[in-house]
């Protein structure tokens, strides 16, 4: 690990001390983080923003639409690209089993929602932020070049803990469609607040990816035809992550939505010829509706 | 300065009290329990009204406007009230001039519960 992805590391680690010494208390279930049994909660976002594409080659993913798609029964749950059953829902804490959809795969994919949605990639690529050159520049590799990646479903378990104003969370997942044959585990801490009308959230996370989910989406081998020079071994690693979420009621239906995040990627994955850049950035700023 | 001062506050202080003492009520229960949340809840209330001058009054329940239940000018009623309402109310004692003496609020509770937490936030696909 290098002495950024140590500061970055440090960075986050007393993000997460200094929120934990906030006062804590019962859990109250505020708008924006609650939803109604039983009912469908179906909401777009309209506005203007993207995600960084860390790859060779890689657009970025414009976000012009957002949808936002939920269903909650008593127990079992539909959360956009999220199914699961929770276990317990106690008032301060709740355990969760799930599968969701990997989004590794989304920086490779043609059919990307930058092709379905929205316009030029790289002109939101750029007006995001100048690209992180790794130290292996000479050594590049396009995604145009390698073999396909697949889409991969991951089964998890996740505890929440929370308080009054803020909420921990340990999550787990294995590749349940022997595609990466890898695992993931994130700790993140979320502070809310409320700032006159807006409803605001940061949120910080440690991600670490384990050395065959990264190795299967950014390593290189002889599957890959290119130069065996190039061949790579991705490896395991932490990945700090940082977001800051906003969002202010306007009426029933429509709110503001301001939502930016960056998350910074470990060397293991950065030193592969098919990435460069050392972090993923997203902004969107728009409207959101939700249908009722 | 001070004396007279607090004279003129007890002077004012009687005079508000002594309106307020002139009805009392004692209203039980105050909360109603329905199975379903959203769903209209019908329960049946015991008013008791004490009024000491025996002046005419009436009882209103706030919807979107007060309606109104009774009125009366016994020294005591003792009555019960069937309502049916799907929200938070309150009902209201208010004399012939439309002036209210007396404010409850009643409540709607629900056994099922209504929402829950996401385990993801919203609009956070990508």
């Amino acid at each position: 690990m290098g002495t950024s992805s140590i500061k970055k590391l440090g960075v986050i680690s007393i993000l997460l001390c200094f929120f934990t010494l906030v006062k804590h208390a019962y859990a109250d279930c505020n708008p924006s983080q609650c939803i109604e049994i039983e009912k469908w909660r179906v909401g777009i976002a309209l506005g203007a923003g993207a995600k960084t594409n860390p790859l060779v080659g890689g657009d970025a993913i414009p976000l012009v639409i957002i949808p936002d798609i939920a269903y909650y029964g008593d127990n079992l749950y539909l959360d956009n690209a999220e199914i699961g059953y929770q276990w317990m829902q106690a008032p301060t804490s709740a355990l969760d089993t799930f599968f969701s959809v990997n989004t590794e795969k989304a920086f490779f994919t043609f059919w990307h929602p930058s092709n379905v949605l929205g316009s030029s990639g790289n002109f939101l690529s750029n007006a995001i932020g100048p690209s992180n050159a790794s130290p292996f520049d000479d050594r590049r590799v396009s995604i145009d070049e390698v073999k396909s990646r697949k889409w991969a479903i991951d089964a998890g378990v996740r505890w929440h803990k929370r308080s009054a104003h803020s909420q921990w969370r340990i999550t787990a997942k294995t590749d349940a469609t022997n595609v990466h044959h890898g695992h993931q585990l994130d700790i993140g801490y979320e502070h809310y607040w409320s700032l006159n009308e807006w409803q605001v959230s940061l949120a910080s996370t440690l991600i670490w990816k384990s050395s065959k989910l990264v190795d299967y989406y950014y390593g290189i081998d002889q599957q890959d035809n290119v130069l065996r020079e190039l061949y790579y071994d991705a490896s395991a690693g932490w990945q700090p992550s940082l977001a800051l979420s906003a969002n202010k009621k306007i009426n029933q239906q429509w709110q503001w939505l301001i939502r930016t995040s960056v998350t910074w990627l470990h060397s293991g994955m950065t030193h592969s010829p098919l990435v460069d850049k050392e972090y993923t950035s997203t902004v969107f700023i728009g409207l959101g509706y939700v249908f009722r | 300065m001070r004396v007279l001062l607090a004279c003129l506050s007890m002077v004012l202080w009687n005079e508000v009290c002594a309106e307020e003492l002139e009805f009392s009520w004692q209203i039980q229960p105050t909360v109603c329990v329905n199975q379903h949340v959203g769903a209209q809840c019908h329960f049946t209330l015991s008013v008791q009204v004490q009024n000491q001058r025996q002046q005419e009054y009436c009882v209103y329940v706030v919807t979107l406007s007060p309606q109104q239940l009774f009125c009366s000018s016994e020294a005591l009623l003792q009555k019960d009230l069937t309502l049916t309402i799907d929200d938070n109310t309150s009902l209201l004692l208010k004399n012939v001039q439309g002036e209210t003496f007396l404010q409850q609020p009643l409540s709607v509770k629900s056994t099922q519960r209504s929402t829950r937490f996401r385990v993801n936030n919203p609009w956070s696909l990508f």
